[in-house]
């Protein structure tokens, strides 16, 4: 198939094969916009500025759209999830299995393959009215919403998965969808949940890759929408185990109705370049979400964090929280952005982000913005950067605990307000093994340690 | 969040509140007007530019001011980087900017004043009802300029800093006396292309105070300049320049007023400033412009080794001001502090913050930001604290207040952290918060008016920064914040 640059309307129609017309058209709609759009210009574009788009997204690769057969997929978490889950599984832009569970499927729970879903009778129009609802969107704020990464997953997504929870539907277990990358290339996957009102339900979205061969590399451009009704309430932990050679585009966006509840969990710890957008509008009065991120770079890994929500009506609620640590040459970016329309009165948001870093020739950028249009609210952001603290470290060796059991003890503190936060079951025990797992291949003696405040006890 | 809701005036009877409300009414229209609106003829000036900019008006400028040809290549350089550049599109609404309509250069009297009887009875009359004669008769300062359209018209230095070796020019006196000292350090800080409100500054200045202080002298009375913008259409672009030899101290200190015309003027001044190992310079600025200024002014210093500088900056007035002085800490152990207060009411956007750059080890830095909107007013704070490599112990404190009186108000926060060094310590905290109905509601049951307890309020607001100032500024700022608050709602 052509390469992301030279994408063709024959090879949007092709993906629209057995598609119903009004997919059809969307698609080529978003193909004719695709066209009209250039890449992203990291010079001009504030929302890219900290990702060289020209370096860091190879647009020469080309679209994955027809799956791989005989793919051993990494034992993770979906796999672990219990016998009642239901569980979808996407391998190299297809679909391979989705299993739901009699007692769920009894529910009216769905999970299914998008494509299939669009052309069901039984699924199609609620497919149809909320399909690309929250991409195409352009509402207040600086954000754009739309730019040509976007809409190339609306043009040209080869595969999907398609969550549905009916009213007053409440799903107990949480329902896995994993997808795997072995093949080179670009992968354009799409997920669309839709939980109607009062429907209660979690959702694990687990990346992982492996890429034959070196220097393989593989671009996923993802969209997830999340549509929750009122006084819905959903979890989604979106889980980035990606192996190297990997880079991943996101735009994770849920819009929240009245008293409508959303968590979102970004993990982010695999990967090569990571540019995620967790995005969320609250557009019914009362709506309340916990954006959290946790995440920890090493050597040559980019990781550009850019959650945004939008107040868009009164008394709605928000709490931005990530936290992330740095090792080796590696770079974060958080780029936080918190819009408070004139109408949402009685808003109350806090965002904050904290970084921590481990060694030198590391680099965290922070900027928490708020754009606040309206006086009746509360709002506060916070941002720190900082080290290992010289003095807990003295405080824990002189009591007999060794120098890197010492500094495991601190990174776990550091991160244990996110743990603590995480109510899916699994994901704080997955994440922590990461955090483990990075401080096992940490390099103890590069550890950078503050010691301006035993600098000052020895002047005292 | 507190719901009470208290009617206006409850406690009192019908009669006595009607006459209260008037009484208010009459002292809020007379103090809510803009106090230094007045404008002066301008038929007599010596010389008016032709409006708009060419290569021509940047030329004759620098013939009119006899400059040597050094200066005047550069502003032809500065100039062609001025039409290159790309106005800033990320800030405030700069539309309404016609770089066509403005007057570059306006000479309104043709020999700088030693004593305020020499100048021109309306200039004169001007500056004392800014009551400017008056603080200097009271020793209140250390040396006074006045700038007048785009030249200094009065200046005045106190004779014992003078005998110490201080030098307080205006900045075009400053290159025909001390040219070698000049050139080493002009745009040297700020270069002629650093930005295009800069490069215009480069290609048009004209102005501005140069102040030289030797190396160890304590310059322990604020020396203070006046900016004013008298004519319809003016551009002002006055040029500073300070240099603190090692171990000195200064306070400098500025305040700038126009009159109010229906279209708009330009204020667009580059203030670099040199603060040497050891020196300490503060620096404050109570910007008062009328609300049809547009003030887009570039404000840089560099901090060397164990040096301290401080912006105090307050902007009040004008239409739209981008400013966010920087600090670049050159030197291990430099530090850098930027206390800035921002008052926005209707039609007015001020994008203000700063910016510190920390390139060398054991550098700190401090920024505390305090924003109020009223009415349909916009604030936003807009501010970068980078870590290079290198610097290491380095530690950046940010914090920014915003306060937000009326509904229409809109506040924005955009701190930039960029941070390349592992053992450096960065906080950044902010809060957006609205008028508290529950200290308003003691304050109220305690017999105070509505509006003087919204200004009381605000005063403790800003004290943190009103602290700082002199004496008679920090009067002053609180006095234009009461103006301002006159009629505000909770």
């Amino acid at each position: 198939m052509t390469s992301l640059d030279q994408l063709t309307e024959d090879a949007v129609v092709g993906l629209a094969t057995g598609d119903p017309d009004w997919l059809r058209d969307r698609r080529q709609e978003a193909y004719k916009r695709w066209l009209d759009q250039e890449w992203p210009n990291s010079r001009q574009d504030e929302y890219w500025r900290s990702t060289n788009f020209t370096k860091k997204i190879d647009v020469t690769l080309s679209v994955v759209s027809d799956g791989t057969d005989d793919v051993d997929v990494p034992d993770g978490l979906v796999d672990s999830l219990p016998a009642a889950s239901a569980e979808l599984r996407i391998v190299d832009g297809a679909v391979e299995d989705a299993t739901v569970p009699a007692a769920v499927a009894a529910q009216g729970l769905v999970v299914m393959d998008l494509a299939d879903a669009a052309r069901s009778t039984e699924h199609g129009e609620i497919v149809r009215t909320h399909l690309g609802s929250l991409t195409t969107s352009n509402r207040d704020g600086t954000g754009a919403d739309e730019d040509r990464t976007i809409t190339l997953n609306d043009a040209a997504w080869t595969t999907g998965a398609f969550v549905h929870v009916p009213s007053e539907v409440e799903v107990d277990e949480p329902i896995g969808i994993h997808l795997h990358v072995t093949r080179p290339g670009a992968h354009l996957p799409r997920v669309l949940i839709v939980m109607e009102h009062h429907a209660r339900a979690t959702v694990y979205l687990e990346h992982t890759s492996d890429l034959a061969g070196d220097g393989a590399r593989a671009l996923v451009d993802q969209v997830v929408e999340a549509k929750v009704g009122d006084g819905a309430r959903l979890h989604v932990a979106s889980i980035n185990e990606w192996g190297r050679g990997t880079t991943h585009l996101a735009l994770q966006k849920a819009e929240l109705a009245r008293d409508a509840t959303y968590r979102h969990l970004s993990v982010n710890v695999g990967g090569d370049t990571i540019r995620l957008r967790p995005e969320v509008d609250l557009v019914g009065p009362g709506a309340s979400c916990f954006p959290l991120g946790l995440y920890f770079a090493d050597e040559g890994q980019h990781f550009d964090l850019q959650p945004y929500i939008r107040h868009l009506a009164p008394r709605a609620t928000s709490d931005v929280l990530y936290k992330g640590a740095l090792q080796g040459r590696s770079r974060t970016i958080f780029r936080g952005n918190v819009y408070v329309a004139a109408n949402a009165v009685g808003t109350v948001t806090d965002e904050n982000n904290r970084t921590l870093i481990l060694t030198a020739g590391a680099k965290a950028d922070s900027t928490p913005f708020l754009e606040i249009h309206c006086a009746d609210i509360r709002a506060g952001h916070g941002s720190a950067t900082g080290q290992i603290d010289a003095r807990a470290l003295f405080y824990l060796e002189a009591r007999g605990i060794p120098r890197d059991e010492a500094l495991r003890l601190m990174v776990y503190g550091f991160f244990a307000e996110v743990l603590d936060a995480i109510e899916t079951p699994g994901v704080a025990e997955r994440a922590l093994a990461h955090i483990e797992r990075e401080i096992d291949q940490a390099d103890l003696d590069a550890i950078g340690v503050n010691d301006a405040a035993l600098a000052e006890l020895g002047d005292a | 969040m507190s719901q009470i809701d208290i009617p206006a005036d409850a406690t009192r009877p019908d009669a006595a509140v009607s006459d209260a409300r008037r009484r208010q009414a009459a002292v809020a229209d007379d103090l809510s007007d803009y106090k230094f609106g007045w404008a002066d003829r301008d038929d007599q000036y010596s010389f008016t530019s032709q409006k708009g900019l060419t290569r021509e008006v940047v030329e004759e400028i620098s013939a009119m001011k006899d400059e040597p040809a050094w200066m005047r290549d550069l502003r032809v350089r500065a100039y062609e980087a001025f039409l290159r550049r790309p106005m800033p599109t990320w800030g405030a609404d700069l539309t309404g900017i016609n770089f066509d309509d403005i007057y570059y250069f306006v000479r309104a009297t043709e020999k700088q004043a030693g004593s305020w009887e020499e100048l021109p009875e309306d200039i004169k009359n001007t500056y004392d009802k800014l009551g400017i004669p008056e603080a200097e008769k009271q020793r209140l300062v250390a040396g006074v300029a006045a700038q007048y359209e785009s030249e200094v018209v009065y200046h005045k230095i106190r004779e014992d800093l003078e005998e110490q070796g201080v030098l307080f020019l205006d900045t075009d006196t400053a290159l025909r006396e001390h040219e070698e000292l000049f050139r080493e350090h002009f745009a040297t800080i700020i270069p002629p292309n650093d930005n295009k409100l800069a490069s215009l500054n480069t290609a048009v200045w004209s102005g501005g105070s140069f102040i030289w202080v030797p190396e160890g002298v304590k310059v322990d009375v604020p020396l203070q300049a006046y900016f004013r913008i008298n004519k319809e259409n003016m551009g002002q672009f006055e040029r500073t320049l300070i240099i603190a030899e090692p171990g000195s101290y200064l306070h400098y200190v500025e305040g700038c007023t126009a009159p109010i015309y229906s279209s708009d003027s330009l204020h667009s001044a580059v203030v670099e400033i040199l603060v040497k190992p050891g020196a300490r310079v503060r620096y404050t600025t109570i910007q008062n412009w009328s609300t049809n200024v547009y003030n887009l002014v570039t404000k840089r210093a560099v901090a060397q080794e164990n040096a301290t500088m401080e912006w105090i900056d307050g902007n009040i007035g004008s239409k739209v001001t981008m400013k966010y002085p920087a600090v670049w800490l050159t030197g291990e152990g430099a530090k850098g502090e930027v206390l800035s207060v921002a008052y926005a009411h209707d039609g007015q956007h001020q994008d203000a913050g700063a910016k510190m750059v920390h390139a060398a080890p054991h550098t700190t830095s401090n920024i505390l930001s305090k924003s109020i909107s009223k009415g349909a007013g916009r604030t936003s704070y807009r501010g970068l604290v980078a870590i290079n490599e290198g610097a290491h112990h380095s530690r950046a404190s940010v914090k920014c207040d915003a306060l937000m009186l009326d509904e229409a108000s809109r506040s924005d926060t955009y701190p930039y952290m960029e941070i390349e060094q592992e053992d450096a310590t960065i906080e950044h905290e902010a809060t957006v918060s609205k008028l508290s109905d529950d200290q308003l509601f003691y304050l109220r049951a305690r017999g105070i008016n509505e509006d003087e307890a919204t200004a009381m309020i605000v005063r403790g607001f800003i004290e943190p920064i009103a602290r700082e100032l002199p004496m008679e500024y920090a009067v002053e700022l609180n006095r234009l914040i009461a103006l301002e608050m006159e009629g505000a709602i909770g």
